[in-house]
């Protein structure tokens, strides 16, 4: 069995058998990796909290004939904070789950991992409305990683002007649509100009400058909302932890 | 071309239904109970059918029961000021071989698990809740998984029965007895550190 080390972020795990685990990964590449961990359910595995969810470590990994196995593990970066404290970890779980619903085996997209480590950086030092900004700058970076980048200074269909005041924003083409494409369009949602605004201002932030920009948290949510709609029409399955986070947050 | 007869070929899918049982695991199971006599396999049957219309869920801390109340709830010896909450009924056992506890137990059923949807609504949380407030518990001890779904739900929980003004513990984590130091992981070893006790 060939094997290789690779740097790489654990993003969920699945039981399997009696004491191992399936760990899905995003490598620093940004392809997907599904390894098993034997043993990793086990109070004396070495494994221990190095392929826990949140985890940054340099795993090494033997080809196998269905799944990569690890061999060997050590963390680089563990991101404890989040796990000490529930409102973190509900904003890291949708991380994750959008990294495993948008992530492929072999497709490479470097700037996710970066991202990601990133988010998962700047949510350990975060609290209160930090944490859903963090979340919202997370989901529109994330989809623009992926192919979708929302486009907010001109209509998406046309490239006419847009309205100043509130707008529909189209979930098929991601942006505000003109007065003209607006009358036949199907998949729409609403946007006002703060969360306009604030998607604007947070697309083009660095994670760590994202709680500086002190937006407040009615134009999250509403931010927050049009990114669920506009992920949710875009992703391939179903993300639970946003459906979750976003009963949490009052959305 | 079927490789087995029909009864055969019923029991091994039945059988492959089980967890941690693959195919090679459901053949041994199979060709075992086939070189075995009728009476032990109509005692297995009886068993399988038997466990599923006796046991049920004890109506106060849905662990399984035989009747109303599990073992551990219909015990008036047991200190009813301290509750030990868990993940599953398995964990009672794991629990109960310690012989270090005597107190009640309450069994949430799961997990919080945002990526698999598992909120806090589809736990036995609100019951744990509504227990609290009829029974005299001074201790709450969090005895779910250290894992992160674990640890999310005992800051959940710990997050709701803290204002009742009731102690809430969580059991420790650390090394294991037996376990060689230099193979710890970081995480594992920097709680035990946190942790450590006076000798």
């Amino acid at each position: 069995m060939p094997s290789y080390r690779v740097r790489a972020l654990a993003l969920k795990k699945t039981k399997l058998g009696e004491s191992d685990l399936i760990v899905t990964l995003l490598a620093e590449d940004g392809c997907q990796v599904r390894a098993v961990a034997k043993g990793a359910r086990k109070p004396g595995s070495r494994f221990g909290a190095r392929v826990e969810p949140y985890t940054v470590g340099d795993f090494m990994l033997s080809t196998g004939r269905t799944l990569e196995v690890i061999t060997d593990a050590q963390t680089a970066e563990s991101h404890q904070h989040i796990r000490e404290d529930y409102d973190r970890a509900q904003a890291a779980s949708v991380v994750a789950d959008v990294l495993d619903k948008i992530s492929v085996e072999c497709q490479t997209e470097e700037r996710l991992f970066g991202l990601a480590v990133a988010t998962l950086g700047a949510l350990q030092a975060a609290d209160g409305d930090d944490l859903l900004a963090l979340t919202v700058a997370f989901l529109v970076k994330a989809m623009a990683m992926h192919g979708y980048r929302p486009q907010f200074d001109a209509c998406p269909v046309c490239g006419g002007p847009v309205h100043a005041d509130e707008e529909r924003f189209s979930l098929e083409a991601g942006g505000p649509l003109c007065e003209g494409c607006e009358a036949g369009a199907a998949e729409t949602a609403r946007m006002s100009p703060g969360a306009r605004n604030a998607l604007v201002a947070l697309l083009g932030a660095t994670m760590a400058e994202v709680p500086g920009l002190g937006v407040p948290r009615p134009v999250l949510l509403d931010a927050f909302g049009l990114m669920r709609a506009f992920v949710g029409y875009h992703l391939p399955a179903r993300c639970r932890a946003l459906d979750l986070y976003a009963a949490a947050v009052g959305r | 071309m079927a490789f087995y007869a029909p009864p055969i070929a019923r029991l091994l899918e039945e059988l492959e239904r089980l967890p941690g049982i693959g195919p090679k695991s459901a053949q041994r199971l199979a060709y075992h109970i086939l070189r075995g006599d009728t009476e032990a396999a109509a005692r297995l049957a009886d068993a399988i059918v038997e466990v599923k219309r006796a046991i049920r869920f004890c109506e106060r801390c849905f662990n399984f029961a035989e009747s109303e109340l599990c073992e551990m709830c219909a015990d008036p010896t047991r200190d009813a000021t301290t509750m030990c909450v868990v993940e599953e009924p398995r964990d009672v056992v794991a629990v109960e071989r310690t012989g270090e506890f005597r107190g009640t137990y309450h069994v949430l059923q799961g997990a919080i698990s945002p990526i698999d949807g598992i909120g806090p609504e589809q736990l036995r949380v609100r019951e744990l809740i509504d227990r609290l407030g009829r029974e005299s518990v001074s201790e709450v001890i969090l005895a779910t998984d250290p894992d992160i779904e674990g640890e999310t739900t005992a800051l959940y929980i710990a997050r709701l029965v803290k204002p009742l003004g009731i102690r809430v513990t969580r059991i420790a984590s650390g090394l294991p007895v037996g376990g060689d130091l230099e193979y710890a992981d970081e995480v594992t070893l920097g709680r035990a550190l946190e942790a450590r006790r006076e000798m």
